[in-house]
């Protein structure tokens, strides 16, 4: 029997499927057998994020009406044996299915999967409820804004609310220098507010945009810095104690002072 | 009365049917009918209705008009303009759409559809015929939906992520190439679909 995790933020924008593209892949490279499915109906995004949005043929609500068998409609990733994606369709709205068939879907993915990894929509309506519904653990997405943090409070309230009180905190997008200057929310700030265990910081990086473009998840690059910080994500999830990502990630010693100064 | 108007035409008396209640049709037409029995004896009726007409009621009353006035009441067969699916696709009917598809629109006809704008990532096209875009696909586009192998899909710009074709599905290449800025046709050859710079004369 495998875990749930819902990947939720209620706004938008804040990284969300990104997120999820790479937990799930960085679970997969660990050897687990990992599912990622898509609940955003309508504004379908994750396929993009891996690349596989030219391979769906049937999806979740397929799947839910009857039409097909959840194998058919789970695609397997072009990298990694052991990562699927169950999309979901583009054409219909999230009120296509409810939340009594996302429980039973998700229950039967269980039976299958280590780990399924749900892709939450934006917002606190039905396709919010439809993701929650057989979720066991949850996964909140924030980055340091006060309107983030706000929507990542109200959707904390709500998990609680629904006694899933498994919850964890990701901060996305945090650009070091900022918070130093004391410019941008820190991450003490942001606990204090939501007072829920810290899962994960992910540094802003501009090579993000890159990869989904590509539709290669950050995590399979091994430069990349939000890829490791997700790589470390995935192991904390699996229990390991991985130490977060030093706050100054600026290079110190002689030769930094020199490469500084032929950067301007 | 009051629930059949008689109306003539070069090709007999058409009878438009405005009630429901069988009885009543058919008592109303032998009404009228019998008022001139001489002047209607030997011609052709048709029925036209707003409403579905129970076979029954056809089937008797034109049973009833060849025995009592020698009239031979013929059927409107609303499917006699409508060509055979799956034989003919030059000659299917056609929609034609003025507008770009978006994501997440999906539009079905039976028959061939046109469209005069793109058709964009995430959006799909379903036609029993073929389709023509006079713009670029990005979408899914599937011709001949309900099991035509000879369906065909044109285009000026073919990038779709997925080509459908009956039964049979092909996906864009994962490495995205630069594919030329050139009209192009997909249809099916052998078991596979096969796509083919679109050359006057040369298609299908």
């Amino acid at each position: 029997m495998g875990t749930s995790i819902v990947v939720t933020s209620g706004k938008g924008g804040v990284g969300k499927t990104t997120t999820t593209a790479n937990i799930g892949t960085a679970l997969a490279m660990l050897g687990k057998k990992v599912v990622v499915v898509d609940a955003d109906t309508g504004l379908r995004n994750l396929d993009l994020h891996l690349g596989l949005e030219n391979r769906i043929v049937y999806n979740l609500v397929d799947v839910v009406e009857g039409t097909c068998k959840l194998k058919q409609a789970l695609i397997k990733d072009k990298r990694l044996d052991n990562l699927f994606l169950l999309p979901t369709a583009q054409t219909k709205d999230k009120t296509a299915v409810t939340p009594e068939q996302m429980q039973e879907l998700v229950e039967n993915l269980k039976n299958e999967f280590d780990y399924v990894i749900i892709d939450c929509p934006a917002g606190i309506e039905h396709g919010f409820e439809n993701a929650v519904a057989g979720a066991d653990r949850a996964i909140v997405v924030t980055t340091p804004e006060v309107s983030a943090v706000r929507d990542a409070d109200r959707i904390i309230g709500k998990l609680e609310a629904k006694g899933l009180e498994d919850h964890q905190l990701i901060i996305n997008r945090i650009k070091f220098e900022m918070t130093k200057k004391g410019e941008m929310l820190n991450i003490d700030d942001m606990t204090d507010i939501l007072a829920i265990k810290l899962l994960g910081i992910v540094p802003d990086d501009e090579k993000i945009v890159i990869s989904t473009n590509r539709g290669e998840p950050a995590v399979t690059d091994p430069a990349s810095k939000a890829g490791q910080a997700y790589k470390n994500i995935a192991r904390r999830l699996l229990g390991e104690e991985v130490p977060f990502m030093e706050l100054d990630n600026e290079e110190s010693g002689f030769f930094s002072i020199f490469k500084k100064l032929f950067r301007r | 009365m009051g629930s059949v108007v008689f109306k003539g035409n070069r090709n007999g008396i058409v009878v438009y049917v405005l009630g429901k209640e069988p009885n009543e049709i058919k008592k109303d037409i032998f009404e009228k009918l019998c008022q001139g029995k001489d002047f209607f004896y030997g011609s052709r009726m048709y029925l036209k209705s707003d409403y579905e007409l129970s076979e029954e009621l056809l089937h008797s009353l034109k049973d009833d008009l060849l025995k009592e006035f020698n009239i031979n009441l013929i059927f409107e067969d609303k499917k006699t303009n409508t060509p055979k699916k799956g034989q003919d696709l030059n000659e299917a009917i056609t929609k034609i759409y003025k507008r770009t598809i978006r994501s997440g629109q999906r539009i079905f006809y039976d028959g061939n559809i046109v469209i005069i704008g793109d058709v964009n990532s995430g959006a799909e096209v379903v036609a029993t015929g073929n389709i023509i875009v006079l713009g670029v696909v990005r979408g899914i586009v599937h011709a001949g939906a309900d099991g035509n192998y000879k369906a065909f899909i044109a285009a000026y710009e073919l990038q779709p992520e997925q080509i459908r074709i009956a039964d049979v599905i092909s996906r864009s290449p994962d490495d995205k190439m630069n594919k030329p800025k050139i009209p192009e046709v997909a249809k099916i050859k052998g078991k596979f679909i096969s796509i083919e710079p679109y050359l006057p004369n040369k298609l299908i």
